[in-house]
């Protein structure tokens, strides 16, 4: 079994984002009632990044911050793991797929999963509000149960990438193509999160909506490029 | 749990340069370095490759694959996952494509469509993490053939540089050891559970802070600063432990290893590691260096490793490799297999 344990969300800052994730994620983990120190893996699923920053991976940012076995190697010490997964909007449902590989196949009982944005640079036209997501999934727990996902795979319709506006003398955001713009769908069993949303807002509106229910539920992200992922739970 | 049934094997694998050669006499000739020190001597790096007009992250990675699916014996379109590891998603103008992710633009362009895709980041252990979590979804059934790729194109940071004074940024000094190259590995099924195995991974994120790439300040591209002393001491300090850690886990005897591949950073480093593992398990039967005609290829160094080792007709089908790799993080991935059938044929 794969299990939301518990989650925490909140706006962050571009100056602090990985103390501001550290935060919602300590505070996910004492909700789930599991020490930082039991968690094996932490993974981050977020596109934009303070100054554009592509190394390290942000989860070992916030694995560091939070000092998840951060000791050196002996021959039997203890250790967690990192990586960033990074899929547009998509990026909590692909995170919670691997973690879930993981956990089946006996290699983790517990992660911590980070789903975040921030605005990249201050010259940066950017639509959204910064804002993270962490989730603990574990084993060994009640809650909502990760089933399943499929991803399908659309034609590219818009994409985004930097470049150094040399007025501003600052690397900035641009846009290209058609964003698709999906609105929030809800049926008592089915939620489609709004496209316009960051993936940590589309995750997050679904845990809120899973609140209270019960059986089989769906939930379905549309990135704004146009490809979508569908996971199947179990309340 | 998992079914016990399905494993994963590498099928084949590819490591690609481009064709331009930059040696580093030119990049950091005698005296540009402060206290007089001697890059190329300091690190044995003699040269590197680097992008030519049009190339650029996506086509180191699209060649690649190409090789590697020919290798493999693979279609495109038998292909049901891309996952891409590229640090540098740079493309030809060195503007960071950001979204949707690096492997759909690279399944758009080998026309993969039947393949999901997503991006795996880990710095320079971004492949062998990416295969850890490929050999996850082929042992789940989620897929039968998977391509993990990267195109790497890092150059800018060599540039960028040399902008800056080096008396007053020297940790941009080690940015001089980069090169461009992509790498690409086809994963499939297989029965039997020894053809692809991994160490447990681990990430000493107490050292999180010394190797850091973003965008460069006022000009276009990338940076990567880099404390470059303590960083090797790092990783140094973890070398034995993390290699008797997985000869255990994996019942695996130093002496029998057909071929060791760890991170190329510099020719001296992996002397010095060498010397380090003769001391603790005795002189392995073979390990490799190409850093010293390609640079640091980041995520991409084990792929070229290998391509190099192709080249030079150093594999034959059965024998074992273990790659060891190192990322900024600090990040210890560790992945060990069987080379495959009919690599002997791929030239």
């Amino acid at each position: 079994m794969v299990i939301i344990a518990a989650w925490a969300d909140g706006k962050i800052t571009a100056k602090n984002n990985i103390a501001d994730c550290a935060k919602l994620a300590r505070k996910a983990c004492k909700e789930a009632n599991i020490l930082l120190q039991e968690i094996d893996v932490v993974i981050y699923s977020g596109v934009y990044r303070p100054n554009f920053r592509s190394e390290p991976s942000c989860a070992a940012h916030i694995q560091s911050k939070l000092g998840i076995r951060c000791h050196d190697l002996e021959l039997s010490s203890e250790h967690c793991f990192s990586f960033d997964i990074i899929d547009g909007s998509r990026g909590a449902h692909r995170s919670i797929q691997t973690v879930s590989h993981f956990i089946k196949n006996l290699e983790v009982k517990n992660a911590l999963i980070v789903c975040a944005d921030v605005k990249p640079s201050k010259h940066s036209k950017w639509p959204y509000q910064n804002h993270a997501l962490a989730m603990v999934l574990s084993s060994n727990d009640t809650g909502l149960e990760f089933v399943s996902s499929e991803y399908n795979v659309e034609k590219l319709s818009a994409y985004t990438k930097s470049s150094f506006d040399s007025n501003k003398k600052a690397t900035i955001i641009n846009y290209f193509g058609d964003y698709t713009n999906q609105g929030e769908i809800k049926t008592e069993t089915e939620f489609t999160s709004d496209s316009s949303s960051l993936g940590s807002v589309q995750m997050r509106d679904f845990l809120l909506w899973s609140q209270n229910k019960k059986g089989n539920l769906k939930h379905t992200i549309v990135d704004r490029a146009g490809s979508t992922s569908a996971t199947n739970w179990s309340a | 749990m998992v079914s016990g049934s399905l494993h994963s094997q590498i099928l084949s694998f590819a490591g690609f340069l481009p064709k331009k050669v930059v040696f580093t006499k030119d990049i950091a000739p005698l005296g540009s370095i402060p206290r007089k020190i001697d890059f190329e001597r300091l690190t044995g790096i003699k040269s590197h490759r680097e992008v030519g007009d049009g190339e650029c992250a996506i086509s180191l990675a699209y060649e690649a694959s190409i090789k590697a699916l020919k290798r493999g014996n693979i279609g495109v379109r038998d292909i049901d996952l891309i996952i891409n590891c590229s640090v540098s998603k740079l493309d030809a103008e060195c503007n960071q494509m950001l979204e949707p992710s690096f492997a759909s633009f690279l399944a758009e362009r080998l026309g993969a469509i039947n393949a999901d895709h997503f991006d795996v980041s880990n710095a320079c252990s971004g492949m062998i993490t990416a295969l850890k979590v490929a050999d996850m979804y082929i042992k789940t059934g989620m897929a039968k053939h998977v391509l993990v790729t990267s195109g790497e194109y890092t150059s800018p940071v060599i540039y960028e540089a040399q902008k800056v004074s080096f008396w007053l940024n020297p940790r941009a000094i080690p940015s001089l050891s980069v090169g461009d190259g992509g790498g690409a590995y086809l994963l499939g099924v297989s029965s039997n559970p020894k053809m692809l195995r991994f160490g447990e991974p681990q990430t000493l994120a107490q050292y999180d802070s010394y190797c850091i790439a973003d965008a460069a300040i006022g000009a276009t591209g990338p940076r990567m600063r880099t404390r470059g002393k303590a960083l090797h001491k790092a990783a140094m300090k973890q070398l034995i432990p993390s290699f008797r850690r997985v000869l255990k886990t994996l019942e695996l005897d130093w002496l029998e290893i057909d071929h060791i591949i760890t991170h190329q950073t510099s020719v001296k480093v992996i002397e010095r590691g060498n010397d380090v593992t003769v001391d603790a398990f005795g002189q392995c039967k073979c390990y490799h260096i190409c850093v010293d005609e390609t640079g640091n290829t980041a995520s991409t160094t084990h792929a070229v490793a290998l391509e190099k080792g192709l080249e030079d007709n150093h594999f034959n089908a059965g024998e074992d490799v273990l790659l060891h790799s190192y990322g900024s993080g600090l990040s210890i991935f560790i992945a060990h297999f069987i080379i495959p059938q009919g690599v002997n044929s791929w030239l």
